[in-house]
């Protein structure tokens, strides 16, 4: 299941390429400022059981580049950094570098896009190295701060939408769907922003 | 430019850092380890006030919550019971065989035996200064103890969790079953090489305090860490490090994805200059 689908979008996008021949051709090019928030509601934040709330604040910067395709529609591919956050204990910097590829279909007269893709989300740990002495039943023990630096790497699901103010000015929702094929492990993500694209047609 | 990143770059309060086992990175070398309850058919965990029967569902309950983490690969599969004629699992004691990490020897002659995966089981043992020691003596507020019993160099083959079920006055049995599955799941957390977390709502907080149904940040980093997903970049986006060495089928799909990426980009930029060429 997982490889037909993954073999339909590939094919899609080879399909995508190989009309450029006729009316395919690169129309704009943006650049993009948002926030993600990762994981809204699965992570516990306190003693009480609370969960991460449904918005947290993650900046990330983006730019892109768009193509035509017949009809209304339209691929999309982007690249984008968050900008690096570290940890309370200073133990670990985190940032998320993305790749991110869509078909996006043109409605309400060019007002609304609707967005269907994929990213690879590369979430990067960079462990600051060190010890800390904790509790450990009842007297204390060296534990050892991460000292690798680390990535992982999700091939994503995408959906989104981007309303346009104008022609140069647009503002994206996107839900970024991690581990689609294996249900205990499938969790959102989702990215707020605006962007500012120009003409590259001519 | 430092100075905004600096202004930008405040992670919200409830997310701190993880820490490991040990001063070098022990891990898991598959990144599905079965999880099996002990039944030496001795009812060890009486005094716990719960039976084998009840650890296995509590061992489900646990690895689930490991299990939930997109950006960790990681697979505790839940392989229910094992029962053995022996009770060297419920009455020997926790130490490793090879002397190499964690430096600790055993003092009895009865070792619980070496184990591949992770095995969970009841200890009846409460003698001095073994299995659950405080200040040199046997302490019943302990509730569990984990100790990876075989290694083979940075890979850990196997661990054992003992819950301490010791005598009649553990502290365990007045837990309730949400609390001991995250007892259980903290011990599955050091099992797979994660250390104690500073940050009190943790589930690899040294104690069990609170409300623990779900992993914090810090976990679900902590274990991203020790099993990141990857994709095979055939070393266009580098290599990761550490479990590189498993021999473990790689998924294609992440480099025909960046392949596809890269030549839409170079599909474009060579238009454009064609195009700007044109126009000149
Ligand atoms: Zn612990």
């Amino acid at each position: 299941m997982k490889l037909i689908v993954l073999v339909c979008l590939i094919l899609l996008h080879l399909a995508a390429l190989a009309e450029q021949t006729a009316d395919y051709e690169l129309n704009r090019g943006y650049f993009t400022f948002g926030s993600l928030t990762q994981f809204p509601g699965e992570y516990q934040i306190d003693t009480a059981g609370t969960k991460s709330s449904s918005f947290d604040f993650h900046p990330y910067f983006a730019g892109g580049l768009e193509y035509t395709l017949p009809e209304d529609w339209f691929i999309t591919v982007e690249g984008g950094l968050t900008v690096p956050e570290t940890t309370a204990d200073e133990a670990l910097t985190l940032y998320t570098l993305f790749l991110r590829s869509d078909f996006a279909y043109r409605v309400l007269g060019g007002r609304l896009k609707l967005l269907i893709g994929s990213s690879i989300m590369m979430m990067i740990m960079k462990g600051n190295g060190g010890t800390t002495t904790l509790g450990n039943a009842g007297s204390s023990t060296t534990f050892y701060r991460p000292e690798l630096t680390q990535t992982t790497y999700n091939n994503t699901f995408d959906l989104g939408a981007e309303y346009r103010f104008n022609q140069e000015w647009g503002a994206r929702a996107q839900l970024i769907a991690y581990s689609i094929f294996d249900s205990e492990k499938t969790q959102y993500s989702y990215t707020l922003s605006i962007n500012y694209s120009w003409d590259l047609s001519q | 430019m430092m100075k905004w990143i600096s202004l930008l770059s405040t992670l919200p309060l409830h997310v701190w850092g993880f820490t490991l086992f040990a001063n070098v990175t022990l891990q898991f070398g598959h990144h599905e380890v079965p999880v099996y309850v002990v039944d030496e058919g001795n009812n060890a965990c009486a005094h716990g006030n719960f039976t084998e029967d009840d650890l296995v569902g509590y061992v489900e309950e646990a690895t689930r919550m490991w299990n939930s983490v997109s950006t960790s690969k990681l697979v505790l599969v839940p392989a229910g019971k094992v029962s053995g004629s022996s009770t060297d699992f419920t009455t020997g004691e926790l130490c490793n065989w090879d002397a190499s990490y964690p430096p600790s020897d055993c003092t009895n002659a009865t070792k619980v035996p070496q184990v591949s995966g992770i095995y969970v089981a009841c200890s009846t043992n409460a003698n001095d200064n073994q299995n659950f020691p405080q200040t040199g003596t046997y302490s019943t507020s302990i509730l569990a103890a984990t100790t990876m019993n075989n290694l083979s160099g940075t890979n850990i083959v196997g661990s054992v969790v003992l819950m301490n079920t010791a005598d009649s006055s553990v502290a365990i049995k007045d837990k309730s079953a949400s609390e001991i599955i995250a007892i259980v799941a903290h011990e599955l957390g050091h099992a797979v090489g994660l250390g104690h977390s500073e940050q009190t709502h943790s589930l690899m907080y040294e104690q069990s305090l609170g409300v623990r149904t779900a992993l914090t940040v810090d976990d679900a980093l902590g274990v991203s860490y020790l099993y990141p997903v990857k994709l095979d970049g055939c070393g266009l986006f580098g290599t990761i490090k550490r479990i590189d060495e498993e021999n473990e089928p790689r998924n294609p799909t992440g480099f025909s994805f960046a392949l596809i990426l890269l030549g839409f980009l170079l599909v474009g930029l060579t238009k454009r200059s064609f195009l700007y060429l044109k126009n000149k």
